[in-house]
């Protein structure tokens, strides 16, 4: 089917013809000079908004912060997650991040400030290390500058590295998938019109070719390997896992179901998991079919139905996930306690205003020098006019 | 290679191939040349960004676009009552009738469409490049289909008897 509907979507895609408007350079060029005044007079409401802030900050603080960083001192994923616009970053050292978003471009959330970082390279099979220290994504293919690559950033040192995958020949990738201890990455794709996949070990690096088709599973295996966590094929009433016994290498398993709870999901959801949180529990995105009361995917944790049934526990924790939030660094959800109010999230926003004592010269400082900033501004925008 | 000596390479390497792909878009060859020219603009205005990969930017671009404008102009584009009726099948050839037929699909729709069966690209690849979920493009890759037969039964053999 697919091959014709192709042919006569070529053949109809023909028939447009194209004249090159020789003022489509000057014109985007134009934009991009008013929008830089635009800027500036945004600028200004954001040295007001600075200021306004810093006078916050000399006043008498609320008594206690919103709630503790959980993972004491190694961040967080974040309670909220709304991508905005902002200028993108050159330096992948940027420390540990929580959440990777796909999409036109890539973008990091830090997992101890909460800041997004942008970055000008392709959101395409994006992955975040469960560790939070690497991310991947794929070039794109060919014709783009780094050809067909898989790269992998250290979010650390800002290293990339970029990856000949398939052993150099390339393939098109359509998804990467870090294995728990977060040095070897599982690439899924298409070569040559025929499946193809292979596993990174980005410590050599090396890369170790599906021969025994292994790895054709896009799932996500347990520390122990004992267990995948599948995505579904759509919406489901049972998340999909493979059990695979130890003596059989990984190579076959036996499909096994575990019920999604029909009180929160009576239409089923689609399932696609992002990582353990340990031997027992998954993370995976849950999305149900769009409804009154349903907007978004949320992010839940569940456990595997190798825990006894009546031991099963469900618990969404990050809801209204954007769509482009695909990838969390899972090792940054705490320790599972068994306390159904117990934090796994943290609110940034909210915890950083309210900091209080010493903390707050750099509020005050950081107002004055915006300040000047903004008054600086005001002088240039004067001469010119 | 200054900018835009670069900016004019790309647009006279790639423009026709993403006309070919606006036009799918949008089903309008005026309209396809008004959306590959909006997006080149675009590229031009963040050039500095992008210049080492300016065409996953203008494609991005257009597809966003042409839903955008879709929105702003619907309402004006063809009545409820015309929407699940059987496109003329007075056309001669099959190719005159797919191109009827598609145009009677959503924006959002034929998006997924070209996507997935003009360009290629994966459920998953579809899916990021328009920010949604993979879900939602194998709903709507499910629905054009049906709407295809739907709108011109003479097209089973090319979209396949069901999804």
């Amino acid at each position: 089917m697919s091959t014709d509907l192709r042919g006569e979507l070529d053949a109809l895609a023909r028939t447009q013809t194209f004249s090159p408007d020789p003022s489509a350079w000057d014109r985007g060029r134009r934009a991009r000079r008013r929008s830089r005044i635009a800027r500036g007079a945004a600028a200004l409401a954001v040295v007001a908004a600075v200021a306004g802030a810093a006078a916050l900050a000399v006043r008498p603080g609320p008594v206690a912060p919103a709630g503790d960083v959980v993972n004491d001192g190694d961040g967080a994923i974040p309670s909220v997650i709304e991508p905005t616009n902002g200028d993108f970053e050159d330096d992948w050292a940027i420390g540990r991040a929580s959440v990777a978003l796909g999409g036109n471009h890539l973008v990091l959330v830090g997992a101890e400030d909460g800041r997004y970082h942008r970055f000008a390279v392709p959101g395409i099979a994006v992955a975040l290390s469960p560790d939070g220290y690497r991310v991947a994504w794929w070039s794109g293919g060919d014709a783009t500058p780094d050809g067909d690559r898989i790269l992998i950033a250290d979010l650390r040192t800002g290293d990339i590295l970029r990856w000949a995958h398939n052993r150099g020949s390339g393939a098109r990738v359509t998804t990467l998938t870090w294995r728990t201890d977060s040095t070897q990455l599982l690439w899924n794709g298409r070569s040559e019109g025929t499946a193809a996949a292979g596993l990174i070990d980005v410590t050599g690096p090396s890369e170790s070719p599906d021969i025994e088709g292994r790895y054709g599973s896009r799932g996500i295996p347990s520390s122990s390997t004992e267990e995948v966590a599948l995505p579904s094929d759509g919406e489901v009433t049972a998340a999909p896992f493979l059990r695979v016994p130890a003596d059989r290498g990984g190579t076959t398993g036996e499909r096994v179901d575990r019920a999604l709870p029909t009180d929160l999901y009576p239409d089923g959801a689609t399932v696609t998991p992002v990582g353990w949180v340990d031997e027992d529990h998954v993370v995976a995105i849950i999305d149900p079919p769009p409804s009154d009361v349903v907007e978004r995917p949320r992010l839940a944790v569940f456990t595997a139905p190798d825990v006894a049934e009546s031991e099963w526990t469900w618990r969404e924790f990050l809801p209204r996930l954007p769509p482009e939030a695909t990838s969390f660094a899972v090792d940054l959800i705490p320790d599972l306690d068994g306390d159904p109010g117990q934090e796994l999230t943290h609110d940034f926003g909210e915890a950083s205003a309210s900091e209080e004592g010493p903390n707050r010269v750099p509020y005050v400082l950081g107002g004055l020098v915006a300040l000047l900033a903004g008054v600086a501004f005001l002088r240039m925008m004067q001469k010119q006019a | 290679m200054n900018d835009r000596s670069g900016f004019d390479a790309f647009v006279h390497a790639r423009g026709p191939v993403l006309a070919r792909t606006a036009y799918l878009l949008t089903g309008d060859h005026h309209l396809a040349e008004d959306l590959v020219q909006a997006a080149l603009v675009q590229a031009a205005r963040h050039w500095e960004r992008i210049h080492t990969s300016p065409e996953a930017y203008v494609r991005r671009a257009m597809y966003h676009q042409n839903i955008s404008w879709w929105r702003r102009r619907r309402f004006t584009v063809t009545s409820l009552e015309s929407y699940d009726s059987p496109a003329p099948a007075s056309d001669p050839t099959l190719r005159l009738t797919l191109e009827q037929a598609l145009r009677r699909l959503t924006p959002r729709q034929r998006t997924v469409l070209v996507l997935r069966y003009f360009e290629d690209l994966t459920e998953v690849q579809t899916a990021a490049e328009l920010g949604i979920s993979s879900g939602a493009v194998k709903s709507m890759s499910r629905q054009a289909l049906q709407r295809l037969r739907v709108l011109a039964p003479e097209l089973a053999d090319l979209v396949g008897a069901d999804a």
